[in-house]
């Protein structure tokens, strides 16, 4: 099986978003565009946001170019068009601004290299996928910034993939915890109640916490973000609190305060947006959903693949095959590929 | 001294407000509203033409609203391009994108002459928009009617020939390629990606011997696991990649030579393009004035070459807003102003400061060819508007209220003859009451035969104690029930100062019987509850 063969026809936008730099992001793109060209099948491509630099100045890896086919639509920037050797028909010029100039949409007239950027907010990237999707692109693939899982948001995309790596750690069960950690929040339950849904929304816009009780009565608390603030939000939960939303990031120390103000939490669900707003490292994860605690999302991810890129810029690597072989161990109900090694 | 005076003075009075509401689209209509400039004394007539062609606007808008909204989104794609004009006219050579812009911009234009012609409007020349049909042909050689833009073959034999051979060359190296990559399929069992390359881990060692010895692929890198070969050239493969570099540099030397070609022809047309950008910022400026014109419901004054001011119902937009968002509305006030000095008089809180700005401001907006929101407007053109409204002290300057206050207004009354609108809210309410008064009266005194229009407010009633000044008085509790209104005031136990407010007349009233001025601070003060017998006293003392 290929791994587009998990994308076609199912899902129109799809995003590939890295557990950390160099986690094989690009290599998954590119095994994506290769299989598409194979099977003749119309890709938009187009990425989130980009700093800029052609190297990467952290590790000082090259930030390849990707090879983009005759007909498929590309996102790129006017100033970027001369140094690729695509040839492409401007189809229109953006308002999206980036440091390094407007977003351009053009599409591919003769195959060659090109750097590939997009606008930098979800809604923008959002309009540029569907504005492939309306010059006939089949699938567009959407590359998820570096290091930052929040392109996997079901906003942007309806489907993920996810690109994890040994760069992680040079301990291969750290990856695969980290990995499987990741996925889990991913797919975390999201609240299924339309009532509960649309106050759940509600709070999310006015982007303040909010205390919801089970006659979905918001009281909002005035705090900006949930960091610190766990104990106040502790000594507001009531006896009929259903749910705390968090309209921005959750952090361990807000659910730990929580659980330590209160002993209602028990019954209460916390809700954030969707799984890329959880920052809670693993074994604090486990430890709080052993203790009771409840976290659902209002906008659960659709993880489509997970791939594995079993080399480490740092110079140290897995061996494929193992490494492989436990990843989906750990992760049966979605498909594992290892893009270094090509096909199943 | 500029007509407005200064940015303070265009906060304070409200007319940065009202030039908010004025939402142009284009870059060009941005650019006008940025420079627009009022109309002095002397350009009534350029000014009365403005107004027509913003009342013929708001006719075309009521009538073809729907056209109007795709007008709109029309002028919001056009992009600023004089650039790319100014440097094709110097000789520059365009890029692509530029190309693309110039393709979209005559495209635009053509769209919009479209919907233009759609009403049934005799658009005045500097607003006409004009199709250049040489530039939509030459940027759409294949007439497809499509915005995209691309070096198209039918620019020239030579690319369409490059190309050619180029395509060519490319598929004879795609099958010189496939025939290898199908050997290698056969022989090795081994699958080459799109870019040529195959991967082999290291663990394979009977591979990597027999890729060793296999003609077709080389070595390319390796990591610590994997090695990865890619196909080797072949004598046949080298001479076309050779030759297909060479198409390629040619390719791209035609393309330029094109580019340059169709700068060329643009720069041709620059004056065109420079004229269409002029007229869309015109278009722009003078449409948005109309919808403008259409939120306010606003009236198109009477310019008049005599000068004297006259407002029926007025309202200030900015204050009116205020309190529409709590609730409230904004009583209109009418005005008759002519050379000379009017004096304003009435209690605290009953709205003199509003009406001060009310008349700079629909006196402003006449003269930048606005329509005003009141019922009637006539008005002769100031030659300036000077405004001394409290909060306008330059603190920083470390200058007392005072002394604030004389530092500005000695300039204005240098200009007393240039038929200027001079609004003075509480002359010398920093000083003593005594030199205060008598500084008012001097300053009226002065101003009183000047031909400019002034408008004092005071708290002072002997300052309009003369025949030749002329005295509005605010109506405020007047005419109000004080028994029902304390009644209220006591029952309902809720702000005082509220109240009054719902109770106060904020019109104004000519004043004629120098002894009927009505005493609303006493009565405020009474409602508040204030002690009986000061209010008593008081009463004692004024009558002495």
């Amino acid at each position: 099986m290929n791994l587009i063969d998990i994308i076609y026809k199912k899902y129109k936008t799809v995003s590939i978003v890295g557990m950390a730099k160099n986690a094989g992001k690009t290599v998954t793109l590119n095994k994506l565009i290769e299989d598409a060209y194979d099977r003749d099948i119309i890709l938009g491509i187009t990425s989130i946001g980009r700093d800029g630099e052609s190297k990467d100045i952290v590790t000082n890896t090259e930030k390849p170019m990707i090879y983009v086919p005759e007909g498929s639509f590309v996102a790129t920037l006017a100033e970027k068009l001369d140094e690729g050797d695509a040839k492409l028909e401007i189809i229109r010029v953006t308002e999206y601004k980036t440091p390094m100039g407007e977003v351009v949409v053009g599409r591919v007239r003769c195959g060659g290299y090109l750097q590939i950027a997009g606008p930098q907010t979800n809604r923008g990237i959002k309009e540029i996928s569907d504005f492939m999707l309306s010059l006939g692109a089949e699938i567009v693939l959407i590359d998820g910034a570096i290091d930052r899982l929040s392109s996997a948001s079901p906003s942007v995309s309806e489907g993920t993939i996810l690109a994890t790596g040994a760069v992680i750690s040079r301990d291969m069960n750290r990856v695969i915890e980290d990995t499987v950690h990741t996925v889990r929040l991913f797919s975390l339950e999201s609240i299924i109640d339309i009532n509960d849904k649309t106050v759940v929304k509600e709070i999310m816009e006015k982007e303040k916490i909010g205390i919801v009780d089970t006659f979905l009565n918001i009281q909002y608390l005035d705090i900006k973000t949930a960091i610190n603030s766990g104990k106040v939000i502790g000594s507001e939960i009531k006896e009929y609190t259903k749910y705390v939303v968090f309209p921005g990031a959750l952090v361990g120390k807000t659910l730990i305060d929580i659980i330590s103000t209160t002993r209602l939490f028990k019954q209460v669900e916390f809700i954030v947006r969707d799984g890329t707003k959880i920052f809670i490292s693993p074994k604090e994860w486990l430890k709080l959903v052993k203790m009771g605690v409840k976290v659902k999302v209002l906008e659960p991810i659709n993880t489509l693949a997970v791939t594995v890129n079993p080399y480490s810029p740092q110079g140290y690597y897995f061996d494929s095959f193992e490494f492989l072989k436990k990843m989906r161990i750990f992760i049966k109900d979605i498909p594992v590929f290892d893009v270094m090694l090509g096909d199943e | 001294m500029s007509f407005l005076f200064d940015d303070t003075t265009k906060k304070i009075i409200g007319f940065n407000y009202v030039m908010d509401k004025i939402k142009v689209i284009t870059p060009f209509g941005y650019q006008l509203k940025e420079k627009l400039t009022p109309y002095m004394p002397g350009e009534e007539d350029i000014l009365k033409d403005e107004l027509d062609r913003v009342e013929t606007l708001i006719n075309l808008i009521k009538n073809n609203d729907k056209e109007f909204v795709r007008i709109k989104i029309l002028l919001e794609h056009f992009k600023d391009l004089s650039n790319s004009v100014k440097n094709a006219v110097k000789g520059s050579t365009l890029t692509l994108i530029e190309l693309f812009e110039m393709k979209n911009f005559i495209f635009l234009l053509k769209r919009l002459h479209e919907e233009i012609s759609k009403l049934d409007w005799d658009i005045p020349l500097d607003m006409r928009i004009n199709r250049i049909e040489e530039l939509e042909a030459l940027l759409d050689p294949r007439n497809e009617g499509i915005m995209t833009f691309y070096i198209y073959e039918e620019y020239s034999d030579r690319l369409k020939e490059i190309r050619e051979y180029k395509k060519k060359l490319k598929e004879d190296i795609k099958s010189e390629k496939k025939k290898i990559r199908e050997k290698i399929k056969k022989d090795l069992k081994l699958n080459v990606n799109l870019k040529g390359e195959i991967i082999v881990s290291k663990d394979d060692t009977e591979l990597i011997k027999k890729i060793g010895g296999y003609p077709f692929l080389i070595y390319s890198s390796e990591t610590y696991m994997n090695i990865k070969y890619v196909i080797k050239s072949t004598p046949v493969i080298d001479r076309l990649e050779k030759e297909l570099e060479k198409v390629e540099r040619m390719e791209e030397d035609e393309e330029y030579n094109i580019r340059k070609g169709l700068s060329k022809e643009i720069s041709k047309f620059s004056s065109d393009l420079l004229s269409n950008m002029n007229a869309i910022g015109k278009l722009d400026l003078t449409i948005a004035k109309a919808y403008m014109a259409i939120e306010i419901d606003g009236v198109k004054p009477e310019v008049k070459n005599e000068y004297s001011i006259n407002i029926v119902d007025g309202r200030h937009i900015e204050v009116e807003d205020f309190l529409k968002e709590n609730g409230k509305t904004f009583t209109p006030i009418s005005i008759d102003l002519s050379e000379g000095v009017t004096c304003i008089t009435g209690a605290n809180m009953g709205g003199k400061t509003v009406t001060l700005k009310l008349i700079a401001l629909l006196s402003a907006m006449v003269q930048y060819g606005l329509f005003v929101p009141c019922k009637r407007m006539e008005s002769g053109l100031n030659g300036f508007i000077y405004v001394s409204i409290g909060d306008l002290q330059s603190i920083d300057k470390g200058l007392s209220t005072f002394g604030g206050e004389i530092s500005k207004l000695k300039y204005a009354l240098t200009k007393k003859d240039d038929r200027g609108l001079i609004l003075l809210d509480e002359l010398a309410r920093g000083t003593n009451p005594e030199e205060g008064y008598a500084i008012s009266k001097a300053i009226v005194n002065f101003l009183k035969n000047s031909k400019s229009i002034t408008v004092i407010t005071t708290h002072y009633d002997n300052i309009a104690n003369s025949d030749d000044i002329v005295h509005f008085q605010v109506i405020g509790l007047a005419n109000v029930n004080y028994d029902e209104l304390r009644e209220k005031l006591l029952n309902d136990k809720i702000d005082g100062i509220e109240v009054i407010g719902q109770y106060m007349d904020y019109r104004l009233k000519r004043v004629t019987d120098k002894s009927q001025v009505p005493r609303d601070a006493i009565n405020i003060a009474r409602l508040m509850g204030l002690n009986e017998d000061i209010l008593k006293e008081a009463e004692e003392i004024l009558k002495n």
